[in-house]
């Protein structure tokens, strides 16, 4: 035992670049993978970290110092620069205990199969990562390892429990019978379902846009050198930089944000070989059993509802991140609000009205979340990927993908009066949320099985 | 070069992960030389439609039709249907 903890630390000291390529090089093997192609995808996933480190430390460097003569200028203390979820989860996999949560996610979603608590086989292995920040976060506010990772496996029990609860609602969306979503941010309909059902009271079902058609005119705002340009502009107009040096910002931070995910990618390149290993493993115990294959969320991108909430609330988050007393993150690698725009898709069937309220109402939660949590993000960003912030400044993600419950977990663990609080009404909620969901969701049933569903 | 799209949020998770099986099952044929895949953001789909030769979507539902062959980028994910899928895009890139 005491060898292997010296072994183990060992590789550790090397540093979370080396460490992580080792690791799935070892893993690899070990799921039989050829031994040329395990150790690529060691060295890519290697890559993947230290190119995520750098691309940060280049947007610190750039963005960071304008973001420092905006908060001067301006006197708002906006001294949180957000990564967006790319950077924040990549830089997860640099935590030391990160590839433990594999072997759970699989042991979670093998037994409740097999004890038919779900019938949902999760096969998106890149949220993974996701369940990776959950335990980070919460060992770092408790320094309990463990204890990290069982919120993880919770939150791991949950998103499956979730996806079995919306699967006809999934197949309405999409088409596509026999998918289901165990993506953690649908975890938010806990907290957004009582704000849904009052919309739904309140808001005339005809009341809708064409999004398609309004899209296809805005939609070049999305882009991510477009929006890097505009908002890199915008931070160095107000920081009161000159006309050089603030387009020159303009194209640093359109390069920042069409860097990530080109970065990003490297991640899934490396993990999706052990991934594909992992679900065949499982899929080879259940060959006889009916399940529901458990995707990523974009199978519903192809909506322009999605996309024309998040760019018409772009300049809402701005503002908000203004004035909002405490608030000290400056919104930029997420400032397309996937994490809350896409929860209100799902709740609300797609209804453009309802989303924007939603998204409108939930932002401010949403920074708040994200400036409480910005030490433990500069923190990891610094052990993981060695990215050093000056003095003074942060690094934060808006968004959080479950930017709620985060906080719910952290506060809980510590047992502060306002967690033991909130996590009890989460309970509360949590069975309203279900049992609604639940219901909606055989309601769909019926009208899908009662009309012809596209195969 | 063949070009082949996949298209997601962010082009960093799903699309590339169907570009990662893609690109397996293309090295398994030996063709690995000819096609160039792409994973890429959802909203940079009209930047890339000249350049491209086959859209693969994971999204087809309620999505804008695009003007080149377009084929079911999920069933590279559940694995169900992936070979016929994949036989259909060669044929439309006329590699078989």
């Amino acid at each position: 035992m005491d060898l292997l903890k010296t072994i183990f630390q060992g590789l550790i000291d090397l540093g979370p670049s080396v460490f992580l390529a080792i690791i799935l090089s070892v893993i690899g093997i070990a799921f039989r993978m050829k031994p040329t192609r395990a150790i690529s995808a060691g060295l890519t996933l290697g890559v993947a970290l230290a190119g995520i480190s750098l691309v940060v430390d280049y947007m610190v460097t750039n963005v960071g110092a304008a973001a420092e003569a905006f908060v001067d200028n301006t006197g708002v203390s906006l001294t949180a620069l957000d990564m967006g979820w790319p950077p924040a989860l990549g830089l997860a996999w640099g935590w030391q205990f990160a590839f433990l949560m594999f072997p759970i996610q699989i042991v979670v979603n093998l037994v409740m199969l097999t004890f038919r608590w779900t019938s949902c086989l999760n096969v998106d292995m890149w949220n993974v990562g996701n369940k990776v920040l959950t335990a980070f976060l919460v060992y770092y506010v408790s320094g309990i390892v463990w204890l990290g990772f069982a919120v993880a496996t919770l939150q791991a029990i949950f998103e499956l429990k979730n996806a079995d609860a919306t699967r006809y609602r999934l197949q309405k969306l999409t088409g596509i019978p026999g998918v289901s979503m165990p993506h953690p941010m649908f975890l938010s309909g806990i907290w957004l379902y009582p704000l849904v059902k009052l919309l739904d009271k309140i808001i005339p079902a005809t009341w809708n846009v064409d999004a398609q058609k309004l899209r296809s005119k805005i939609g070049i705002f999305a882009e991510n050198h477009v929006m890097g340009f505009i908002i890199g502009c915008l931070i160095g107009a107000v920081g009161g930089y000159g006309l050089s040096a603030t387009l020159t910002l303009g194209i640093q931070a359109a390069t920042a944000l069409t860097l990530f995910p080109l970065v990003a990618k490297l991640f899934t390149t490396a993990l999706t070989p052990v991934s594909e290993a992992a679900t065949n493993f499982t899929k080879k115990r259940f060959h006889d059993r009916e399940f529901t294959i458990g995707l990523d969320w974009p199978v519903m991108a192809g909506r322009s509802e999605h996309w024309l909430v998040m760019i018409l609330t772009i300049p809402v988050l701005m503002l908000y991140a203004m004035i909002l007393p405490g608030n000290t993150v400056l919104p930029f690698g997420g400032l397309m609000n996937i994490c809350l725009v896409v929860p209100l898709f799902y709740l609300t069937m797609g209804n453009f009205v309802k989303m924007l309220i939603g998204t409108i109402v939930g932002i401010p939660m949403q920074l708040y979340v994200a400036t409480y949590f910005a030490p433990y993000f500069t923190s990891l960003a610094k052990s993981s990927g060695d990215v050093s912030t000056p003095e003074g400044q942060m690094l934060a993600w808006f968004g959080m993908d479950i930017s709620e419950l985060r906080y719910i977990a952290a506060e809980a663990v510590q047992l502060t009066p306002v967690g033991i609080v909130l996590a009890l009404a989460t309970i509360g909620l949590g069975f309203y949320y279900f049992r609604g969901i639940a219901r909606d969701d055989q309601r769909i049933r019926g009208e899908l099985e009662g009309s012809h569903v596209p195969a | 070069m063949k070009t082949i799209i996949v298209a997601c949020g962010g082009g960093i998770a799903t699309s590339q992960t169907v570009a990662v099986k893609l690109t397996t099952l293309l090295d398994d044929r030996g063709l690995l030389s000819e096609v160039n895949i792409e994973a890429i953001n959802i909203n940079s789909i009209p930047t890339y439609l000249t350049s491209a030769d086959v859209y693969v979507s994971i999204a087809q539902h309620g999505e804008e039709v695009y003007d080149i062959p377009t084929f079911n980028g999920v069933s590279f994910l559940t694995g169900i249907g992936a070979s016929e899928e994949f036989e259909k895009i060669l044929t439309a890139l006329h590699l078989n």
